[in-house]
């Protein structure tokens, strides 16, 4: 039997740090280092497929290139726009289908399975199955509305700056509605039944019991979701790239498609991290937001 | 307890065992790895497998595996590997990437063998695989354009501009549901060529001889006006921002569209005679703008600066592009033929596709030779898109012009 060590005893204050050492180093390895690094690059005139053009250290001269451009600033409205109208829809939708699956409805089970399809649905997939949709040619929306004599000759929806605007969001929507649906659900399920009951009682329409007592009580949980959602879709790249790369011209080109294009098609890396860093900033502030949403709701 | 100790360590050496390099003693074979792009369609990989293992019967002591990527991702995918040190040794791509691979020391210049094989070429294709003087890569794919009609619909293939707009609009009036014409806008390498083939005949440049952007010239504009007119104005295209050239096959093979503008890759991607009933066609020379010409694209075998094995990856180029192999291929693929001597092989004189595209050759001018491919054609593609969408052609072409300039892609 081994004798019991004393020399390694540690306070309780100062033991967690061992514990957590792992994961510290871990975190370190795969996070911190490859944001120092894209910092750094940011601070670098860097083209990998033009070494004729030298790689030197530019300090903020990219942020200063980026903030000057006229076409920065566009992208960054198209950006918070695309994200705003993806955001809402996928709220709304995702409300509604919490309300309708909150009652107590035949085939419940059902609908919640149906539910859940777009969310295990790879991106990638269901953008390509998406693009095949909103084909010109051959799409299945044309000919529905065809059908249906809403359309009278076939349109070609990412063929047009807005139509290829809106259709790149919806399919995002379409792919975040679920995990919207799912959250207020578990909002809704988790009102006092008696609060309902008395408001009942009170003689409350329907309406007047959605506004003044189901979104008040929601409200923590709308927060935490859509300031949630708002980052992935502000981060959304796997829907808009297979569906358009950016196009027409740019419709589509959010800051994260942007940056991808930079940094891999004309391989900027210097610009592209500068991208990437601002990015890093906008969705950091989106976390801080979420995350005193998310400590208010504990003090509930 | 014992017997516990005891399985740990048998595991542990086995694990040990796995981790240790097998077969790198001297003597075993050289394991080359050779990139070609675009092996997702079946019979390319057939063809491709069937190759390799033909050398490597011949070649015992060289191991080759392929690796494929879509074209789409090719470029991206092999910068990054010069990057993290794991390029493919021999590598399939497109001659436009030469310049910008060389510049970045990621491929490797030719030996002596290397310069006398690449004489066996028409000379446009050797000064595409050169570099500063250097031979850095031997042509393997190359084609020239033509344009494919539907025989059932059109009697006489267009000859210049204003015809091809007046046989698309005829086929139009004549037949419901079906498109005269069909070009590529979407982001894409083959909306410049499809694009530059306007431009040249035009007698429009993209850069002159000393290597000045001349893309925004008067003869420039007026084309890429006739392009976006196409769509705009005469409607006898579907909306191209939808669709790149490859697409452009698909849509005819479906009868959407009743003529386009390809190389001799076309008619793998379409059924072939006799099993196109529905859709027959035929290749006829490009409609003329104020000359003949048309857009000369091609691809080269290029070995990377980081092998270990240059001599095998150069025993590899030799076998496959050696005259008799290169003529197989070709006709295999049905494409043009590269090599100057294998014109004279009786199946491209007799195949009626087939000449079509050989007579077009003499009418090619080479792809631009930017300083780095990609955000060149980032720049056309946005300035063809925005000429689509009902921008001024002169514009759009100045925007493009200044974006050459200022990221300084000139090949001066």
């Amino acid at each position: 039997m081994l004798k019991p060590l004393r020399r390694f005893t540690l306070s309780p204050e100062k033991s967690p740090f061992f514990y957590l050492l792992p994961v510290l180093l871990f975190m370190s390895v795969m996070v911190a280092y490859p944001i120092a690094r894209v910092l750094y690059f940011s601070f670098t005139q860097n083209i990998l497929t033009r070494p004729d053009l030298g790689v030197t250290f530019v300090g903020l001269q990219n942020y200063v290139t980026l903030f000057q451009s006229a076409e920065f600033w566009a992208t960054f409205t198209r950006t918070a726009l695309w994200t705003g109208l993806s955001v809402a829809g996928k709220s709304l939708i995702g409300f509604l289908l919490a309300w309708l699956l909150a009652k107590e409805i035949a085939w419940k089970r059902f609908y919640m399975a149906l539910l859940l399809i777009p969310w295990v649905t790879p991106m990638v997939v269901a953008a390509i199955a998406w693009r095949w949709v909103y084909d010109g040619e051959f799409g299945m929306l044309n000919w529905v509305l065809t059908e249906l004599h809403m359309l009278s000759d076939h349109y070609v929806w990412l063929g047009h700056k807005l139509s290829a605007f809106v259709a790149t969001a919806v399919t995002d929507m379409w792919l975040g509605i679920p995990f919207m649906a799912m959250l207020f659900l578990a909002g809704l399920q988790s009102i006092p039944r008696e609060v309902l009951e008395s408001a009942d009682i009170d003689g409350a329409s329907s309406f007047q019991r959605l506004r003044l007592i189901i979104l008040p009580l929601m409200k923590p949980v709308i927060l935490v979701a859509t300031t949630l959602s708002a980052i992935w879709t502000f981060n959304s790249f796997g829907v808009i790239w297979p569906l358009t790369k950016g196009g027409p011209v740019n419709a589509t080109t959010t800051l994260v498609v942007e940056a991808y294009q930079r940094s891999f098609g004309a391989f900027d890396i210097g610009m592209g991290s500068t991208i990437a860093i601002v990015i890093f900033v906008i969705l950091m502030l989106f976390t801080l937001v979420y995350y005193r949403a998310l400590m208010r709701r504990e003090e509930l | 307890m014992k017997r516990r100790g005891l399985m740990l360590s048998i595991v542990l050496v086995l694990v040990l065992a796995g981790c240790m390099p097998q077969g790198e003693s001297g003597d075993g074979p050289a394991q080359i790895t050779y990139f070609h792009p675009g092996l997702e369609q079946p019979e390319m990989r057939e063809m491709i497998d069937e190759l390799v293992q033909e050398f490597e019967q011949k070649h015992p002591d060289i191991d080759v595996k392929v690796q494929s990527v879509g074209w789409d991702q090719s470029y991206q995918k092999l910068v990054s590997g010069f990057n993290a040190g794991e390029a493919p040794d021999v590598i399939y791509g497109g001659s436009r990437w030469i310049a910008s691979f060389a510049a970045m020391q990621a491929i490797q210049p030719l030996n002596a063998e290397g310069e006398k094989r690449l004489a066996l070429y028409p000379k446009p294709l050797q000064k595409a695989a050169r570099y500063q003087g250097k031979a850095y890569g031997i042509p393997r794919g190359f084609s020239s354009r033509t344009l494919i009609y539907r025989t059932d619909l059109i009697e006489e293939p267009p000859q210049t501009w204003e015809e091809l707009v007046q046989v698309a609009k005829k086929v139009q009036q004549e037949h419901e549901g079906i498109y005269g014409f069909g070009v590529a806008g979407a982001k894409h390498v083959s909306t410049t060529t499809q694009y530059f083939n306007y431009l040249f005949q035009n007698g429009g440049q993209v850069f002159d001889e000393k290597g000045n952007v001349k893309l925004n010239s008067p003869e420039a504009a007026e084309a890429l006006q006739f392009y976006a007119d196409l769509y705009r104005k005469h409607q006898v295209v579907p909306n191209p921002l939808e669709y790149n050239r490859e697409q452009l096959p698909i849509l005819f093979k479906e009868g959407k569209i009743a003529m386009f503008v390809c190389g001799p890759w076309a008619r793998q991607m379409m059924a072939r005679a006799p099993d196109n009933e529905k859709t027959p066609y035929k290749a006829a020379p490009l409609p003329k703008g104020g000359k003949m010409a048309n857009t000369l694209v091609s691809d080269s075998l290029m070995i990377s600066a980081q092998t270990e094995h240059p001599e095998a990856a150069w025993t590899f180029i030799q076998y496959i592009t050696s005259p008799k192999e290169q003529t197989q291929y070709d006709i295999e693929r049905n494409t043009i033929p590269l090599q100057t001597k294998e014109a004279e092989d009786p199946f491209f004189q007799n195949d009626p596709y087939v000449r079509e595209f050989v007579k077009m050759i003499d009418y090619g001018k080479p792809q631009p030779a930017p300083k780095a491919w990609e955000p060149f054609e980032e720049i056309v593609t946005q300035a063809v898109q925005r000429a689509l969408n009902g921008e001024k052609a002169e514009k759009v072409l100045d925007d493009a012009a200044a974006q050459i300039k200022k990221q300084q892609l000139e090949p001066k």
